[in-house]
């Protein structure tokens, strides 16, 4: 089955991707428009991390492709998949990930920094990202001087400093206690919205999955709308 | 795109972030200084021998071949000591204002004058035994251009030339200055061709420091690898493609390895003239001789912070791929079966040279050199992979106890620290053996080619010395005898020759017991007792003599003798040189005698005295036997290089084991977090860590003296030298283990101490 690719943020069609002897994600199509909130659920195992990654072009499937933003990803070399990925797209892991090295302000502006725009002009839409999430007082410090829901914020700043076209969300919250796991979603959400981002998120948590525009599951490796 | 924004964050990220980065940050920079200056310091060594070697040659007098002219230069070199520090004297006669003059020297001394050594000047100042042995009047120092080394003891003394034409045997002199050639440490012509500077130094640093060096640095630069694999991974989903993830890498770990490297350079150049003050057994340097050429210090300042870039861009190869592997601590790639390669090179090549005829013992020799070298190179990279084989097969035992179990489990999919400490441990204990069992065959082989500390010892003077040069010697508590003789050739028909000592009955008593009977103005046939000479033919009575000519017996003329009925049965007060078959008593036939022989108790004061009268009094003879004497590269000196080679891959050794422990410190919360939280005892915690390091060490270990014990038999079937301490090699390998394990525990113990708050769980 086509999909059309003309308008959508990330398409996919017939993505399958094997580990070993499991096929950990068989056929799967789908489409995300732009500013579009999308949830993957499903039990653990199912795939849902590993659709996420195909998604982004992490992973390369073993059959299928990916389009994101009209740029099949298969037909370019993994130097441009980084490059696709640093522009127009951001990533919020499970436990944050940010550099334990850098300063919350440093690793918001570091998308910025890394696609050449100025120190200043980073650093001044990295501090008003952070002064938005609550966090202008921890802007100095690193993330091991903060709070799990306090780096997961800086986290989503990061991934939307640059104004994304999509951000990947794979478990965002899954590391929080529930208020600030509700701080937290709720700071990705308007953000996502506020720039136009599209948002793909995998999550187990159905309050999570709620807030969805539209939510999809995967079983055993395969997608269900 | 730019890569300019990525070499900013690689120089961002040198400056850490907290306690532990500093502490990754300012122990990667000392290492690799430390490595910087330990590597330069092996560079130079090579610089000092050939800059010893070649102002050695400047000062080496060249003999004339032919006769020369009346009255030409002459000198004669005596190595001598004072104490236990050698001294070199040489005897100087004919000198002329147009006399060649070896570097350093300003003029020559005349008779009764003498010019020193710095040393030498202090030590007639300092020392009574050094003043007594140069009454001379000190005219001039010696310039560092004409010394080995600063504390070299060197006299030039003038001597009277009658008095040194008298001693015989020096040639004239027609230059000074020539290229030496290097006996080597070795006992056969063969082995000779190998055992130089040129192949023992590069094998000894290749050995000793240069392999050591390079997992020492290596462990340096992988240093917190789990956690910067995690950051580089991080780097590649926000967007960095593989290259510019290596930029940040190359940029973070370069930049700190120029800084290191930097400092050690720097250290080393500071450090350098001080060094002058120190020594190496009878090593001793100027400053000047540790000089390296610029472009050798650049390439050690550059070089070294290139290799840490390169092993760093091998560490985190795996991000080329899927940055995920990072997150999710998938198994670490199996360890390529290319690993085995240098090893089994190295064990060929040795037993080729096992297994090469005696007759091609120089390739044996190089073989074996090559083969050392690679299975030093061999055993760490090796270890690795049998490591990780012998996990999975412990790893597949459904009954494994728990500690075993996660030990297992993390050694296959960690960065490999454990195996790294290991091959460091197991580089040391090849590299102490292969140590101790060269110091223990230069033990043996000097000890065949030299009795050590005899009773008595006999010195023998080539040429006659004054009549109160014996008279003094005699009248020395402990001299036995002090003899002079002449020796001539006795021909009996056209081919049978005889060994004939012209001698005063006196000089003879101090030769030999049993020649109270003698009496001067006669001739004797001889029986010498001595199991050296059993068998050896006896002159019958009645026989016809021809004695050789004046020129060679310094007798007047040729003359007949005619072996008489009376018979003198001598035996040796100490050994002797010949079987003498005939005595003559009448030395006053022969205008000079030859030979001077001084038998003495090896007491140092009967030899100090001994050497005093000699220096004295006769100092233009030449001295030969057993003086304790030693230069250049005796077998002690050897001994002490190579002790000295094995304390610089223990220092590295232990340097190293610090860098992986306090590695393993800073890691541990991330280790044991998962433990914690399920509740695993701290006794299986501990042991875990112990069986994840103590497997590869066994492995390492076992390899380490499997390969020492193989190395030790080819060099024992190449040199013939056997060795009955193998066990002892062996015993000293195992109490380094021992030692290593202990080390181990307690890195081990220290790791159990770290204290992990519940929110330091949550977020590992």
């Amino acid at each position: 089955m086509g999909i059309g690719v003309g308008a959508d943020v990330v398409s996919s069609d017939g993505l399958t991707y094997t580990v070993g002897q499991t096929v950990a994600v068989r056929e799967a199509s789908m489409r995300v428009a732009r500013g579009e909130v999308v949830a993957i659920t499903g039990p653990s195992g199912s795939g849902k991390s590993t659709l996420l990654f195909l998604l982004a072009g992490v992973l390369s499937p073993d059959q299928g492709s990916v389009h994101l933003n009209g740029v099949d990803l298969g037909a370019v070399s993994d130097r441009a998949r980084a490059g696709l990925r640093l522009r127009q797209c951001g990533f919020v892991m499970q436990f944050g990930d940010l550099i334990p090295e850098l300063t919350l302000a440093e690793n918001v502006e570091l998308p910025l920094r890394l696609t050449g725009v100025s120190a200043r002009k980073a650093r001044a839409t990295a501090d008003g990202l952070l002064a938005r999430l609550g966090l202008d007082g921890e802007r100095n410090r690193t993330p091991s001087r903060v709070s799990g829901g306090q780096a997961q914020r800086a986290a989503i700043a990061r991934a939307l400093v640059h104004q994304p076209s999509v951000v990947f969300a794979d478990e965002p919250t899954g590391a929080l206690d529930s208020r600030s796991a509700a701080q937290s979603l709720s700071a990705l959400l308007d953000l996502a919205r506020a720039g136009g981002s599209a948002l793909i998120l995998v999550t187990h948590a159905a309050e999570v999955a709620a807030t969805a525009d539209r939510v999809l599951t995967m079983r055993d490796g395969v997608l269900q709308a | 795109m730019s890569y300019l924004p990525f070499v900013r964050l690689g120089l961002r990220l040198c400056r850490g972030g907290g306690a532990a980065g500093l502490v990754r940050l300012v122990l990667q920079a000392a290492a690799v200084s430390f490595g910087a200056f330990v590597l330069l310091a092996t560079l130079a060594a090579p610089g000092v021998a050939e800059r010893q070697d070649g102002r050695l040659g400047d000062r080496e007098p060249v003999v004339a071949t032919s006769a020369g002219t009346a009255g030409c230069l002459k000198l004669r070199t005596v190595e001598d000591n004072i104490g236990s520090r050698p001294l070199r004297r040489v005897a100087v006669w004919n000198t002329t204002a147009q006399s060649p003059r070896p570097p350093g020297v300003l003029a020559w001394p005349a008779a009764g004058e003498i010019v020193v050594s710095p040393a030498l000047a202090e030590l007639i100042g300092d020392d009574a035994r050094a003043a007594a042995r140069f009454p001379q009047r000190v005219v001039g120092v010696v310039d560092p251009a004409g010394l080995v080394a600063p504390d070299e003891l060197l006299a030039y003394v003038g001597v009277p030339a009658a008095e040194a034409d008298r001693a015989g045997g020096a040639q004239c002199v027609e230059r000074i200055g020539t290229q030496i050639r290097h006996r080597g440490v070795s006992w056969t012509g063969a082995v000779e061709e190998v055992l130089r500077p040129a192949v023992l130094v590069p094998v000894g640093m290749a050995v000793f420091v240069l392999i050591p060096l390079g997992i020492f640095l290596a462990a340096s630069a992988r240093l917190s690898a789990a956690t910067r694999e995690r950051r580089l991974a991080a780097l590649r989903l926000l967007g960095a493609d593989a290259r510019q993830t290596q930029v940040v890498n190359a940029v973070e770990t370069g930049a700190v390895a120029a800084v290191g490297a930097a400092i050690g350079t720097a250290g080393w150049l500071s450090v350098r003239g001080g060094t002058e003050q120190l020594s190496l057994g009878h090593l001793h340097w100027f400053a000047e001789d540790l000089a390296l050429s610029p472009f050798t210090v650049a390439l050690t300042a550059v070089g070294l912070p290139l290799y840490a870039v390169a092993v760093a861009t091998g560490a985190f190869a795996r991000l080329r791929g899927n940055p995920l592997h990072a997150f999710r601590n998938a198994a670490s790639r199996r360890p390529a079966l290319l690993r085995i390669a240098p090893i089994t090179c190295g064990v060929a090549l040795l037993a080729g040279a096992a297994a090469l005829p005696a007759t091609r013992a120089f390739w044996a020799l190089l073989a074996f050199a090559a083969g050392l070298v690679l299975t030093t190179v061999g055993l760490p990279l090796v270890t690795p992979l049998l490591v990780q084989t012998m996990w999975q097969r412990l790893n597949r035992r459904p009954g494994l106890p728990p500690a075993l179990r996660i030990a297992g489990r993390r050694a296959l999919a960690s960065d490999g620290a454990a195996a790294r400490l290991v091959a460091t441990v197991g580089v040391t204990l090849f590299a102490a053996g292969i140590g101790l069992g060269a110091a223990e065959h230069v033990r043996l082989a000097e000890s065949l080619a030299t009795p050590s500390a005899p009773a008595q010892l006999k010195l023998t003077l080539d040429g006659a010395v004054n009549p109160t040069v014996l008279d003094a010697l005699r009248a020395t508590p402990g001299i036995h005898g002090a003899s002079q003789y002449e020796y001539a050739s006795g021909r009996l028909g056209a081919e049978q020759r005889a060994d004939v000592m012209i001698a005063s009955c006196a000089d003879v008593r101090g030769l030999f017991d049993g020649a109270e009977a003698c009496s001067p103005e006669r001739v004797y046939r001889l029986h010498i007792n001595s199991p050296d000479f059993a068998g050896e033919p006896q002159l019958p009575a009645g026989t016809t003599l021809r004695l050789t000519p004046a020129a060679e017996t310094n007798c007047p003329a040729a003359r007949t003798v005619v072996t008489p009925a009376e018979k003198l049965e001598l035996t040796p007060k100490l050994y002797a040189d010949r079987p003498y078959q005939l005595l003559i008593t009448s030395p006053a036939n022969c205008t000079a005698a030859q030979t001077t022989t001084v038998l003495l108790r090896n007491e140092p004061p009967v030899l100090e005295r001994a050497r005093q009268i000699l220096a004295t009094q006769a100092p233009a003879s030449n001295v030969q036997g057993f003086l304790g004497t030693t230069q250049g590269l005796g077998g002690a000196t050897v001994t002490v290089i190579i002790g000295a080679l094995m304390a610089i891959t223990l220092l590295l050794c232990l340097a190293a084991l610090v860098v992986v422990a306090v590695d393993r410190l800073i890691e541990r919360r991330r280790l044991i977090a998962a433990l914690r939280i399920v509740g695993v005892p701290r006794r299986t915690e501990a042991a875990a860590d112990m069986a994840e390091v103590a497997l590869p060490l066994a492995i390492s270990a076992a390899l380490a003296m499997a390969a020492t014990a193989g190395a030790v038999h080819v060099a024992i079937e190449i040199t013939g030298v056997t060795t009955r301490r193998f066990g002892e090699i062996l015993l000293i390998q195992v109490g380094l283990t021992a030692t290593a394990v202990v080390l181990l525990t307690a890195v081990v113990y220290v790791g159990t101490l770290v204290r992990t708050s519940s929110e330091d769980l949550r977020r590992e």
